[in-house]
């Protein structure tokens, strides 16, 4: 019997927008998720969905999206009555998500978390409340729902049934918490004013820029006008249903409604602050937008850029719609690929933007949509600027490329090819045809080296769990024990404090194509170091001090950069006696040495603003004083202060 | 001119009552800032209560205070106004932070606000009571077992949101009480910018108003969250339900059992039923916080003495003095400080302390330790406050807390006495400190006064 070729998507019915009564009937889309067995739930290889309420005490039936009756009409028919419903929308844009920073970062993204909590969870009706959030130590994300505000519901009905789950917005933005969660596990530690920011204006963007690929939506709004995107219409606008159900008036947070907000000092809350990063990459994304249709509308005005009055030719408005998804699209994949270029640690937005400049750079050095520059003058517009820079020209924001590093060893080299096979082999697409992709080996075990904290500190891994096959494990293991070793060794040139405390904190191949159509392999390790005085001091709140390098490293084995953040050095002066002809290497541990010292006094800095401005300040406990930053890192609280 | 001041603090455990008792030749004239305690009980309230009345009647006179100031409306600042005692008080002036200003729109949002936040979380968290006097923090332990450490932290934020409950009697005395009809200002006013204020009957004193700062920027410190998801789901002891009384979005005939095979433990469950349950505790330290802002600052200048008075104005009020140059310069000159918020950790800025206020200054704690708040007072700013060498007085350490310039009066009050110059410029006499140590009584036990 001849089998038939396994299709590569599932068709899901959701609501790309948020479904508001009244305003236009609510919309709905078909998007395409990857294929995989799901089991009811629906439970895939990396996301769960258990529809457990914490404040009812009960589970909902969980809908079987292998039923044919499902199947054969491409999924629930969108309906907020239905909890199957909710269940499905929210797993097809969590896995819509997570698809989107498998392609952009080029490899498979692990939602592992240690031996039980193997899959991310997804709670669509956790709890009564007006809330969602991602939850590390759970390691899931819950969704709350709540009745409509009574005297100010928006376009809802009053006292409406809202359910967060069934907003794409903040599925979408809750998803990219736990995904940078994995991939930065620092990133939640507010070392600096920027880190939380970064993390809820990077959700955000994630968000935005997903409503380009609806391409029905999309065309739509393009007709409605004219061409014109910057206008607050629906896919610029956050969490629709969210914001007016709860009688503020307006959606949750808008990336552009204020074209003038920009990154001052005294712009603290996260959310706010957030923002700004998010008009900064729309800013670029719009000045790309306009460059890319201005010679379509020139062609549709005989040259004059005057649209007539009426409406859009339809193949304008689908070529323009064409032309708004793939900026976007490539916009989204540069902002998600910049991550591999970022430090482990104390993220600032001008480190971001450096990241973003030499990750697209090493891809696409050409930048022929002049998207980069584009991208380069928001940030500039919105007084985004890095720490440490000459100027904002690209070659001076670019990283510098690592010079004087030692390549890596004969050991890691030769490790470095069976890792690489190993991950092309989680990456690659699978075959359609049954009889051959049945005979591969599962896809979603890689690296597990992140099961807790706690072993971190010494360099020592913990329990290792069993990922199939056998060997892989072996290859991991032994890749980590090399890049151990090779930091140890060459500590001074990894701009590590000392090798003892250091370990390594992830590691990945990554395998990108260029627009030229070139392949890019390299493989990415971050490397951490703690400041063990600061962690046992209470005025440091339970968040140390902590100091890291990236690097990123070239199929053959040499170092082509080293992103560091460095410990503070306390022997910095001395080295400096012994060294009186400083070589490039020497003077730029001292810059960086400079700025470590700087950023520490930073940290507490910022530990004191925020304990001025938290109302719990005065009132905590011995014990809630000294864990007091551990517990900021909540975003629970803070999505719940965002809404106030 | 006046001659002669006393600085009078109440012993209310964690509240605040001060009574300022300004001299000339003639006459002594009285002023009241605060009265009210979380800690005390009623009796120990009504001991003040009427020890300031019986202070404010000159022989054969009917009881006068010149000036009666509440600087926000927190029932550890204005509890004490409930007393049907002060209906026989004449005053002359009664000021509020702005935000009690019936008239004005941001003012009322302001206070519904707060108001209706503050039920909700009463409602939520307060068990049945006993009685209405009762104040959470004022019995160690309930009867019975040992309190868990649970149930201590649970009492601790029930008495910070029913600190916040309306007060309803204490701010109807101090809207529409008192005897002799007195006038009532909302300050700072619109216009008001930092100039000095005057008061009929008190010649050569003068009053700045340095905060609740107007702007918009400001008020949104004085709001409080909204909280609703957090109130409907813990109002009462019920648990969560939709207007219908649901407790579940969906119908029963979506009830399900788990399913098998999936990562979901036990203890996840309970971690899920623990957010779904456990009340967000920050709601009441954020209401908590936004009252705090709506502090009146207060400066009273008389003589070579600037009197500080800023209720419980936290980091957001007081940074917005502190930036204002005519502000700052004023509070450069305080030669005596009433510590924000029982010493908490947000309400007296560091800066002014370790930077804007250059002399030693006389500092008056009214506090008391709440073993659910072990950073009040708080001891890096006491060590702080330590290092200006002025003389300190605090109502936390009962009849330890005599130190040289100070009289105390047990379990009723601590006074600072401010002899001033017959005329402007003149030098300050005994038990001032504004001109350094020296003139700084050594005395090793204070005087006493017999028990009235």
């Amino acid at each position: 019997m001849v089998s038939i070729p396994q299709p590569a998507f599932r068709p899901l019915k959701i609501y790309p927008t948020d479904p508001m009564q009244g305003y236009i009937a609510a919309r709905k889309t078909t998007i395409n998720i990857e294929n995989e067995p799901l089991n009811p739930g629906p439970v895939g290889a990396r996301l769960e969905v258990i529809d457990y309420d914490g404040t009812a005490k009960t589970f909902y039936e969980q809908v079987n999206l292998d039923d044919p009756n499902i199947l054969m009409q491409g999924g629930l028919e969108p309906s907020e009555a239905d909890p199957r419903f909710h269940q499905q929308m929210v797993y097809a844009v969590a896995a819509r998500t997570l698809a989107n920073f498998d392609r952009a970062l080029g490899r498979r993204i692990n939602l592992r978390k240690g031996k039980v909590k193997t899959k991310l969870r997804l709670f669509p009706h956790a709890f009564r409340g007006e809330n969602a959030f991602y939850d590390r130590d759970l390691h899931a994300i819950l969704f709350g729902y709540f009745n409509a505000d009574q005297e100010n519901p928006g376009a809802n009905l009053p006292r409406q049934t809202i359910f967060t789950c069934l907003s794409h917005d903040i599925t979408a933005h809750e998803m990219t918490h736990a995904i940078v969660d994995r991939l930065r596990r620092y990133f939640l530690e507010p070392s600096n004013i920027d880190v939380l920011a970064f993390h809820e204006g990077f959700a955000d963007i994630v968000a935005l820029f997903q409503h380009f690929s609806f391409r029905d939506l999309l065309a739509e709004e393009i007709q409605r006008r004219r061409g014109n995107l910057r206008q607050p219409t629906v896919l610029v606008q956050l969490a629709r249903q969210f914001g007016y159900a709860l009688g503020t008036g307006k959606s949750l947070r808008s990336a552009l409604d204020d074209s003038d907000a920009r990154l001052y000092d005294n712009v603290t809350e996260p959310h706010d602050r957030g923002a700004i990063l998010v008009a900064a990459v729309f800013d670029g994304f719009f000045a790309t937008y306009q460059a890319r249709i201005s010679d379509l509308i020139r062609i549709a005005t005989g040259g004059t850029g005057e649209l007539p009055p009426g409406d859009l030719h339809p193949d304008l408005v689908n070529r323009i719609a064409t032309e708004a998804a793939r900026t976007a699209q490539r916009q989204l994949d540069m902002c998600i690929r910049a991550f591999d270029y970022l430090p482990p640690v104390d993220i600032t937005f001008g480190d971001y933007l450096r990241a973003l400049v030499t990750a697209d750079f090493e891809l696409n050095p050409e930048d022929e949509w002049g998207q980069r520059a584009a991208l380069i003058e928001g940030f500039r517009r919105r007084r985004i600027y890095p720490t440490g820079v000459t100027s904002l020209a690209e070659e001076s924001l670019r990283w510098p490329v690592a010079t004087e590093v030692p390549p890596l060893t004969d050991r890691l080299a030769s490790l470095l090819p069976q890792l690489l096979r190993e991950e092309a082999r989680r990456f690659s697409k699978q075959s359609t045809d049954p009889t051959i992709s049945g005979r591969s080996a599962p896809r979603d075990q890689g690296d597990d080296s992140d099961d807790d904290d706690a072993d971190q500190q010494t360099g020592n891994q913990g329990p290792q769990i069993a990922p199939t096959p056998p060997e892989a494990q072996l290859v991991y293991k032994e890749m980590r024990d090399a890049l151990l070793d090779y930091a140890r060794n060459y500590a001074e040139h990894l701009f590590l404090r000392d090798g003892k405390t250091v370990f390594v904190d992830r590691f990945n191949a990554v395998f990108r194509t260029a627009p030229s159509g070139g392949l890019l392999i390299e493989l990415v390790a971050q490397f951490v170091e703690t400041d063990h005085a600061t962690q046992e001091d209470p005025e440091w709140g339970g968040i140390p001090f902590r100091g890291g390098t990236t690097i990123i490293v070239g199929i053959d084995g040499t170092v082509r950069y080293v992103i560091a953040k460095p410990l503070s050095d306390r022997n910095a002066t001395t080295k400096k006696d012994e060294n009186p002809v400083a070589t490039a290497l020497e003077l730029q541990r001292r810059e960086l040495n400079a700025a470590a010292v700087a950023r520490r006094s930073q940290q507490l800095a910022h530990i004191t603003n925020l304990d001025l401005s938290d109302p719990n300040t005065p009132y905590f406990s011995h014990d809630e004083y000294r864990t007091r930053m551990k517990a900021r890192m909540s975003l629970r609280a803070l999505h719940e202060g965002a809404q106030g | 001119m006046i001659d002669r001041v006393n600085v009078r603090m109440y012993q209310v455990g964690f509240g605040d009552c001060f009574l300022l008792a300004l001299r000339d030749q003639h006459k002594t004239k009285h002023i009241l800032i605060d009265c009210g305690s979380i800690t005390e009980g009623k009796a120990q309230v009504s001991k003040v209560v009427s020890s300031v009345i019986s202070t404010c009647a000159e022989a054969g006179q009917p009881p006068r205070l010149e000036l009666v100031v509440g600087t926000h409306r927190h029932r550890d600042h204005v509890g004490g106004f409930a007393d049907p005692a002060w209906a026989k008080v004449e005053v002359g002036e009664v000021w509020m932070p702005w935000t009690e200003d019936p008239r004005d729109a941001d003012a009322t949002m302001i206070r519904n606000r707060q108001s209706s936040l503050a039920l909700g979380l009463a409602r939520s968290m307060a068990p049945p009571r006993s009685t209405d006097d009762d104040e959470p923090l004022s019995v160690e332990a309930a009867p019975g077992p040992r309190e868990t450490a649970r149930a201590r932290r649970d009492r601790a934020f029930r008495a910070m949101a029913l600190n916040a409950l309306t007060n309803d009697k204490a701010m109807t005395t101090l809207h529409r009480g008192f005897a002799g009809n007195p006038t009532r200002r909302f300050l700072p006013t619109e216009k008001e910018n930092y100039q000095a204020r005057e008061l009929d009957g008190l010649d050569g004193v003068k009053f700045y108003v340095l905060g609740p700062p107007r702007d918009k920027s400001f008020i949104a410190k004085m709001n409080p969250p909204k909280g609703e998801g957090y109130l409907r789901a813990h109002a009462g002891a019920q648990p969560a339900t939709s207007p219908d009384g649901e407790k579940a979005p969906f119908g029963p005939r979506w009830f399900s059992g788990a399913l098998a095979g999936t990562t979901f433990s036990d203890s996840d469950r309970n971690a899920i039923d623990r957010f779904a349950e456990e009340p967000a505790s920050a709601l009441a330290a954020a209401l908590d916080n936004a009252v705090n802002n709506t502090s009146l600052i207060m400066m009273i200048e008389v003589g070579h003495a600037w009197l500080l008075f800023p209720g419980d104005a936290q980091w957001g009020a007081w940074n917005a003095a502190l930036q204002n140059a005519t502000a700052r310069e004023m509070l450069a000159r305080t030669t005596l400080y009433k510590v924000g918020h029982h010493g908490s950790h947000n309400a007296t800025p560091r800066d002014l302390i370790e930077k804007v206020i250059a002399q030693p200054f006389v500092s008056l704690f009214s506090t008391k330790a709440v073993p659910q708040w072990p950073d009040i007072p708080r001891p890096p700013l006491l060590a702080a406050i330590e290092a200006k060498k002025g003389p300190i007085a605090r109502t936390d350490l009962g009849s330890a807390a005599r130190t040289a310039g100070f009289i105390v009066e047990d379990e009723l009050y601590i006074e600072h006495n401010l002899q001033l110059a017959a005329s402007d410029g003149g030098q300050p006499a005994e038990n001032s400190v504004g001109r350094g140590r020296r003139t700084l009584p050594r005395q090793a036990t204070p005087r006493r006064r017999s028990r009235s």
